[in-house]
């Protein structure tokens, strides 16, 4: 969520999530088929090599990805805060 | 990237549903920048997604490859043109009996008219066997699925009424009636299978989801 709208690749996202890729590319293809995911081919950086496919979150998957976010925070601080009462 | 990668992408784009080829083309394309001993594990997580991705029945989507389906023709009606073959041809099959040896082997056993009544129905419905897998051999040949619904009905309602017979056997039978019924009745269901899914594939080919057609409009 740092950079939302930066394009990302699937290995780096795999690196960065320390998912699989049988676990990460079922969700990118789920968050994509709901409107949260944009994806295109990118044309090759060196000769030889394939396109490569991209991702970033849509705007709509920004807002969604923020609301999740705060839900998490607000469970987390009410959590914290029946632990310390207790 | 390496031979066992290349394989597992070559299965995986075989098994994941035409809507979602592009990313399975994605994944594969992915595998080419990564370091060399990492190919072969994400070939196998991608194979992991295409498998997930054919079994999420949601979709709806039955539609696989020629050779896939060359597999699942062998597996459906594989077993099946076997036994019909041997329960018609074989040292003891029907067409080596002559009216003698029914009225002196089974007839005059209890439950012996049933067995040769199951033997000679099996000979019957068993050509369901060849003439699936010459369906089946079509399709990987001209992509063509069953459209005829009379015929599917009888090539999937035969195997039915045989299992539906061969259990009542089993339960009110005689004893000799073979105890191996598991094995009978899979080997009966799996054509049904089979002939199920040609008969879908005849059907209208569903338009790509839009993601994908502008995931594609891309490269």
């Amino acid at each position: 969520m740092d950079e939302p709208r930066k394009w990302h690749h699937g290995y780096d996202l795999s690196k960065a999530t320390e998912l699989l890729s049988g676990t990460l590319y079922p969700i990118l293809m789920r968050l994509a088929d709901r409107g949260f995911l944009e994806h295109e081919w990118l044309p090759p950086q060196e000769a030889g090599r394939p396109p490569r496919h991209v991702y970033r979150l849509t705007a709509k998957g920004v807002a969604h990805a923020r609301e999740q976010f705060d839900i998490s925070d607000e469970v987390g601080s009410e959590a914290t805060g029946s632990v310390s009462r207790a | 990237m390496n031979a066992p990668a290349r394989w597992l992408f070559a299965l995986g784009r075989a098994l994941m549903p035409h809507s979602r080829r592009a990313w399975i083309d994605a994944m594969r394309a992915e595998a080419d920048y990564l370091p060399a001993h990492g190919a072969t594990r994400w070939a196998s997580g991608c194979l992991y997604a295409a498998i997930q991705e054919r079994l999420h029945m949601n979709t709806g989507d039955f539609r696989i490859s020629r050779w896939v389906m060359l597999v699942e023709t062998l597996g459906c009606f594989g077993f099946m043109t076997l036994g019909w073959f041997v329960v018609t041809f074989g040292y003891s099959g029907l067409l080596r009996r002559d009216w003698d040896v029914v009225t002196k082997n089974y007839l005059p056993y209890p439950g012996g008219a049933f067995i040769f009544s199951m033997i000679a129905l099996g000979a019957i419905v068993g050509l369901v066997g060849p003439v699936g897998l010459y369906l089946g051999g079509r399709y990987f040949l001209t992509g063509r699925g069953l459209a005829n619904r009379k015929l599917a009905g009888v090539l999937i309602a035969a195997p039915l009424v045989y299992v539906v017979a061969s259990m009542a056997g089993y339960f009110v039978g005689p004893p000799d009636w073979h105890s191996n019924l598991a094995l009978g009745v899979m080997c009966v269901l799996l054509p049904v299978v089979g002939i199920a899914h040609l008969a879908w594939l005849a059907g209208p080919v569903a338009p790509a989801p839009p993601q994908v057609v502008a995931g594609l409009a891309g490269s």
